[in-house]
């Protein structure tokens, strides 16, 4: 056999390859998958976030806790100093490796006023605060006779009957 | 309204039934694996259904499908390019039609197709496409330029030039033998 019978030969066999059986079967049937999955799964799935979404939102409108907690704590938090961290200004220009990185001011410098909590008897822990100038309130429970009891010869620990 | 979508769902199952074992044929003279050459026939018509708002404006089916097959083949083996290639002989006996031979004759015939595959792998990009797109019965030359998308001419020599370049390097194994 020469050469070129030999490339023909192997070339014609190659080219005549079967398919396995059932290939157009698996192929369409392949077909017929991603377009019931789209519009089932994709539906659901933007059902699902649309509801969470709703939820969510209707959620921080109506609880005024949590609206304080998302417009306000938030920026609040950021605008407040930290107490006890160092202040940190920024690098002089020109420096570099670690040692110019950051730079500690020679001369303190002046802190600002804490700001006062301007709410309205409540403190940022929920606990109750009584503005300024205010009465002392008067305790809560039973009022005890300021005089001590009259002795009457019997203890009154438990313990004596033994 | 659904009317529309379900033509083009027949027009799609029927291109399956009429292209089918042509675009296997394709993809499997790259990838020698039937199982990747039938994922790259599904994929291809994948494509299809993606895009089937154009099937209207297509004037050559075997053409467009065969084009779209061949860019996936060619993907995909460039992607796999790292994976080492299996010289199963036994697997390429079975799946090649070798006639009438006995088992022994089978096996020898397989090991030596396999052996001038693997010299069309180590051909040049242009001319090893030409070629193994020449293998496949189904697609005329005027079909293989359109394509690739150059002329007839053109590929008569890339074709020319692939066979010869083919058989020196078979020559000179049989002389190195």
């Amino acid at each position: 056999m020469s050469i070129h019978s030999e490339i023909d030969e192997t070339l014609r066999r190659l080219g005549s390859v079967e398919p396995p059986s059932g290939l157009e079967r698996r192929v369409n049937l392949r077909l017929q998958i991603p377009r019931k999955g789209f519009s089932v799964s994709m539906i659901q799935a933007i059902s699902a976030c649309a509801v969470a979404a709703g939820v969510a939102l209707s959620a921080v409108a109506l609880n005024p806790a949590l609206r304080n907690l998302v417009l306000h704590h938030h920026t609040a938090a950021q605008n407040m100093p930290v107490a006890g961290a160092p202040r940190v200004v920024a690098p002089a220009a020109g420096g570099f490796g670690t040692a110019s990185a950051v730079h500690v001011p020679v001369e303190p410098v002046p802190v600002q006023p804490t700001p006062v909590n301007q709410g309205r008897g409540r403190s940022r822990s929920g606990r109750g605060v009584l503005p300024n100038g205010a009465p002392t309130p008067l305790p809560r429970g039973v009022a005890a006779p300021h005089t001590p009891l009259p002795a009457t010869g019997v203890s009154s620990t438990p313990d004596s009957t033994h | 309204m659904a009317k529309p979508e379900q033509d083009t769902h027949a027009q799609v199952t029927a291109l399956v039934e009429e292209y089918s074992t042509t675009l296997y044929r394709v993809a499997y003279s790259v990838t020698r694996n039937a199982a990747d050459a039938e994922d790259v026939v599904q994929e291809t018509f994948l494509r299809v259904l993606r895009h089937r708002n154009k099937l209207a404006e297509v004037r050559d089916y075997r053409v467009w499908l065969v084009r779209i097959a061949w860019n996936l083949v060619l993907d995909r083996k460039r992607r796999a390019k790292t994976r080492p290639q299996a010289d199963d002989f036994e697997d390429l006996a079975r799946v090649l039609p070798a006639g009438e031979l006995s088992a022994e004759k089978m096996v020898i015939t397989a090991q030596r197709h396999a052996r001038i595959l693997a010299l069309i792998d180590t051909l040049p990009a242009r001319e090893r496409e030409v070629l193994l797109l020449s293998a496949v019965k189904e697609l005329s030359t005027v079909e293989i330029a359109l394509v690739l998308k150059t002329t007839e001419s053109t590929i008569r020599s890339r074709l020319y030039r692939a066979r010869h370049a083919l058989a020196a390097l078979l020559e000179q194994e049989g002389t190195l033998q």
